[in-house]
């Protein structure tokens, strides 16, 4: 917390001071966000924390406000990745100016429409007695039941007083009921208390001198992460009355959330976090060499992967560790031709199971993998064996030094080394290269059979492939070899149940949480079959995942009034919004 | 349900199968990626220079029309827009009037486009004979060679090229026409030995699917392409293959195609020959008469965008095409109405699904 604000500025200093100071979200649950004591060491919890929407986040939320026709018209700031997921990086990232302007212009966009002529009827609940006049009545209506969803809390009072009296404003001034909502609307979307995840907690009446996340915050974790989306009115509901903090109550909200279609778009952004799909944004090809991997092939890569896993785990509810090992996927014609197989329905895509002994099997054969851990032109067993490690073993893989002469194995036309073994084995000659490759060729060379976009192939440069590894002692002949072994290696499920309480709360595990994930949370995982859909019950039914272990240091409380009085003052002047 | 590539196979592939008995011979399918006419320039072809475009030719035109030169320069000065648009668009004269020179080419007089004269052209000895007016094909050498289509429009500038570079409005039709009409498709079937096959089949169809583009324009290779079982663009022949080229006996050929570049290729006495490539792809030429009208149309039917942007002299096309024609003599009037052609065309392997022969992609 104590980070965030130090790097966020005055921007980000206005939610932090809302979000330590503000009683927000009213009622009994709110008062008690400053009653902090130790805690026992027994007792796992982290921080809470603060995290900028991702942009699919934000794309959901302005579409289940608004509806799906809305268009935002406006760049999003890169994420940034922290210990594997982005999930983490978002708790520790501000907005640069930039940035905002570019919040700022979706926020007009997205306002512009939404009380635009054609669509005010549908999406806003009330008109104004005179269009060409303030209605504090209606404009108090309508801001407070979208700021419920936008800031994922009832509004304040002082907020609500405060964009209704930026809607009269603009009304008068502007001799317009809608343009005065559309201005205090926008400065609502390009809040902090809509662009991050404020996280507030409060005293735990069932544990005497300790704190969990209050009602609302409670809500929001829980669509975030099952559904990557901001809570329904359902869950708000839930968090209003308390009865998010029953077990019964609780329970009743996960058992919605998971029977609803929306846990597979939970679980598709979960897995594109962990796999790293966001690099597909920057992925290029050769395509001189490559044709067929075009901007489409990109996107589909990434597709397949994920309906493969959505439809296995989530669907099926099938063990987690098949994922390495089942030949079931989903096809569209332009990745059938990457495969060289058969897709003839002519748009869309097909359920496929690729042959027994065709060489594809699981999805570390399937494009998205071998693609984006490839160069642009040839193949690298390095990085294949280095994403697995690091993205499915959740290992670390040291960085090559600085001075390494790569020009062996990049001269893939040298007559001497022929495959990419040959010449990994002459690069891996010299002693600084030979300790980081043993721990990543062996897995990689494995999957050498899949050129760099994914195309099966059996010889390179008219020399036979040699696709025979080892994973942590375990030997295999060929890439259903290595996904066996990833399938039986304990460090995949540890490392994926690693990841999703990670990405769950936001951030790396605290030692106590680490313990509990460990002693509990992943043998749990086996004993349930490795189903991820009762993984992720598992984390959200459970104390640890809303217990809050306090900041350990509070900001100044004269130097966050001096911020918040600071903040205040712009957001009237208009000038932060 | 999950279709695994055995059940693919074997149902695309079922009669075949129950019918080849221990068949081992090898299917290959493509779908074509580029068609259009095969060029060959040397200066020999065109001993002249090439033919003027289209800023040159519209003076003339204006000029014969009666315009001085100070109004020539004047509707001429904004080239390519302008006030000439309309008055030579209307260049023809039927009783003194204007009249849509592209719809009527007769009605202005013969430009006299400078023709080929040289001897190099790509195609087939159609006729069996070797005349004064026949080529010698630059890649087989063969003699004899019968494209009057190239002899007629070979010194224009747009034609002016040599493979692999392809005459531009050509392959802007075919270009423009491929992300939304039907793909071509070519299956060798038959094949025991790639390099030397003395009994293959060529079979010809339309798919009713449209190609996908690579990264660089190009169809995407490997892609599954279905079959349109309907018969009219369905050709079947044989071939032999020699040194890894293929050649077909002569054929009769129609096939469906987009009315932005023919709306039906009508074939006649024809022969195919391909080079089996190494990336697995076929690269080769198609020769045959055809009715020289269509194809006249395919370049007359753009009309002034087209006239003026490629630089064809729509009318100077239509005179010689039809000066050029060598075959099918009308039986009243004793003119030709169809023209020796020669067509490249370039194919990329494909997994054709709905015939009567399974399909394997190459690897």
């Amino acid at each position: 917390m104590k980070l965030v604000f130090a790097k966020a500025g005055l921007f980000v200093a206005a939610a932090v001071a809302l979000a330590a100071c503000s009683p927000a979200g009213g009622g009994k649950e709110n008062a008690s966000a400053s009653a902090t004591t130790a805690m026992t060491a027994s007792q796992a919890g982290g921080p809470a924390i603060m995290r900028r929407l991702t942009q699919e986040q934000y794309e959901q939320i302005i579409a289940d406000v608004f509806g799906s026709t809305i268009t935002l018209g406006g760049r999003f700031e890169p994420d940034v990745r922290e210990n594997g997921l982005l999930a983490v990086g978002s708790g520790q990232v501000s907005v640069t100016a930039a940035g905002l302007e570019q919040y700022d212009v979706m926020a007009r966009n997205v306002a512009a429409q939404v009380t635009d002529e054609k669509r005010r009827a549908t999406l806003l609940p009330c008109a104004p007695k005179d269009a060409k006049a303030a209605d504090d009545a209606c404009a108090r209506e309508t801001l407070s039941k979208v700021g419920r969803l936008l800031y994922r809390r009832p509004l304040t009072q002082a907020e609500i007083d405060g964009r209704v009296a930026k809607a009269a404003e603009g009304a008068v001034k502007l001799k317009s009921y809608y343009a005065g909502l559309e201005a205090s609307l926008a400065g609502m979307l390009v809040s902090p208390q809509f662009l991050f995840r404020e996280e507030l907690v409060e005293a735990d009446p069932s544990r005497k001198g300790m704190t969990r996340l209050n009602g609302y915050t409670k809500a929001a974790r829980l669509s975030f992460f099952l559904w990557n989306a901001g809570p329904d009115d359902e869950l708000l509901r839930a968090a209003e009355t308390g009865e998010i903090h029953t077990a019964k109550g609780l329970t009743k909200q996960v058992d919605r959330m998971l029977a609803s279609p929306r846990l597979k778009e939970g679980t598709r952004a979960f897995f594109t976090d962990m796999l790293e799909f966001d690099r597909f944004g920057t992925l290029a090809k050769d395509a001189a060499i490559y044709p067929k991997f075009n901007f489409k092939a990109a996107q589909e890569a990434q597709e397949q992967t994920l309906r493969t896993i959505v439809d296995h785990t989530v669907t099926q509810n099938a063990d987690y560790r098949d994922l390495f090992t089942t030949r079931k996927t989903y096809l569209t014609r332009l990745l059938g031709a990457i495969y060289r197989v058969p897709v003839d329905q002519p748009t869309g895509w097909v359920p496929y199971e690729f042959p027994e002994n065709g060489g594809q099997a699981g999805i570390l054969t399937q494009v998205s993998f071998v693609a984006l851990h490839s160069h642009p032109g040839r193949t690298s067993p390095t990085l294949r064996g280095k994403a697995l490690r690091e993205v499915l073993l959740c290992q670390k893989v040291p960085d090559p030094p600085g001075n390494v002469d790569f020009k062996i194995v990049q001269e893939t036309s040298n007559p001497s080394f022929k495959t990419v073994r040959q010449r990994l084995n002459a690069h891996a000659t010299e002693a600084m290269c030979k300790g980081c490759h043993k721990i990543t060729d062996p897995m990689g060379l494995a999957l050498e059979n899949f050129d760099t976009i994914g195309g099966y192939r059996t010889n390179e440069n008219g020399a036979p492939i040699d696709t025979s590894g080892e994973l942590d002692g375990i030997k295999f002949n060929d890439a259903a070899g290595l996904g066996k072994a990833v399938h039986d290696h304990p460090g995949t499920t540890s490392c994926l149940v690693n990841r999703v309480y990670s990405y769950a709360v936001g951030r790396v595990a605290t030692p106590s949480e680490k313990d509990w994930v460990k002693t509990n949370l992943e043998k749990r995982f086996a004993e349930d079959g490795y189903k991820v859909p009762q993984l992720f019950r598992r984390i959200v039914t459970s104390d640890t995942f809303f217990r809050v272990i306090p900041p350990a240091e509070k900001p100044p409380a004269e130097k966050l009034a001096g911020k918040t009085a600071a903040a205040e003052k712009l957001i009237q002047t208009g000038e932060l919004k | 349900m999950f279709l695994s590539r055995h059940f693919v196979m074997t149902t695309v592939g079922a009669a075949a199968l129950l019918s080849a008995g221990a068949a081992s011979a090898e299917t290959r399918g493509y779908v074509v990626d580029w068609f259009h006419v095969a060029t060959a320039f040397t200066e020999a072809n065109c001993p002249k220079g090439l033919n003027p475009l289209s800023d040159d030719f519209y003076k003339h035109e204006l000029k014969r029309l009666g315009y001085a030169n100070s109004d020539v320069e004047r509707l001429m000065k904004d080239f390519p827009n302008g006030e000439y648009i309309p008055i030579t668009t209307n260049r023809g004269r039927v009783d003194g009037k204007p009249v849509n020179i592209y719809a009527n080419p007769w009605t202005a007089p013969d430009p006299m486009l400078m023709n080929v004269k040289g001897t190099a052209a790509y195609g087939f000895n159609l006729d069996g004979r070797s005349g004064a007016n026949d080529f010698v094909d630059p890649e087989t050498k063969e003699r004899g060679v019968d494209n009057q289509m190239f002899r007629a429009v070979g010194c224009i500038n747009n034609f002016a090229v040599n493979p692999p570079n392809q005459p531009i409005y050509p392959f802007a039709q075919w270009d423009l026409t491929r992300d939304s009409s039907p793909a071509w498709l070519i299956q060798i079937s038959g094949i025991d030995d790639a390099l030397n096959d003395d009994d293959v089949t060529v079979t010809l169809d339309k798919s009713v699917d449209v190609i996908q583009r690579d990264a660089n324009g190009n169809a995407v290779a490997d892609m599954t392409m279905r079959v349109d079982p309907n018969s009219r663009s369905h050709t079947v022949v044989k071939a032999k293959i020699k040194d890894g080229m293929l050649v077909s006996e002569k054929f009769n050929m129609q096939f469906e195609s987009d009315p932005m570049l023919m709306p039906m290729f009508d074939f006649k006495n024809s022969k195919l020959r391909f080079k089996l490539k190494d990336d697995g792809g076929l690269e080769g030429v198609l020769g045959g008469y055809h009715a020289w009208w269509p194809i006249y149309w395919s370049y007359a039917q753009g009309g002034w965008i087209v006239e003026h942007s490629a630089g064809l002299n729509i009318p100077g096309i239509y005179y010689a095409l039809k000066k050029m024609a060598d075959a099918d003599p009308d039986p009243k009037s004793g003119e030709n109405r169809a023209i020796s052609t020669a067509w490249r065309i370039t194919a990329v392997p494909s997994i054709l699904v709905g015939t009567a022969e399974p399909q394997t992609a190459q690897k």
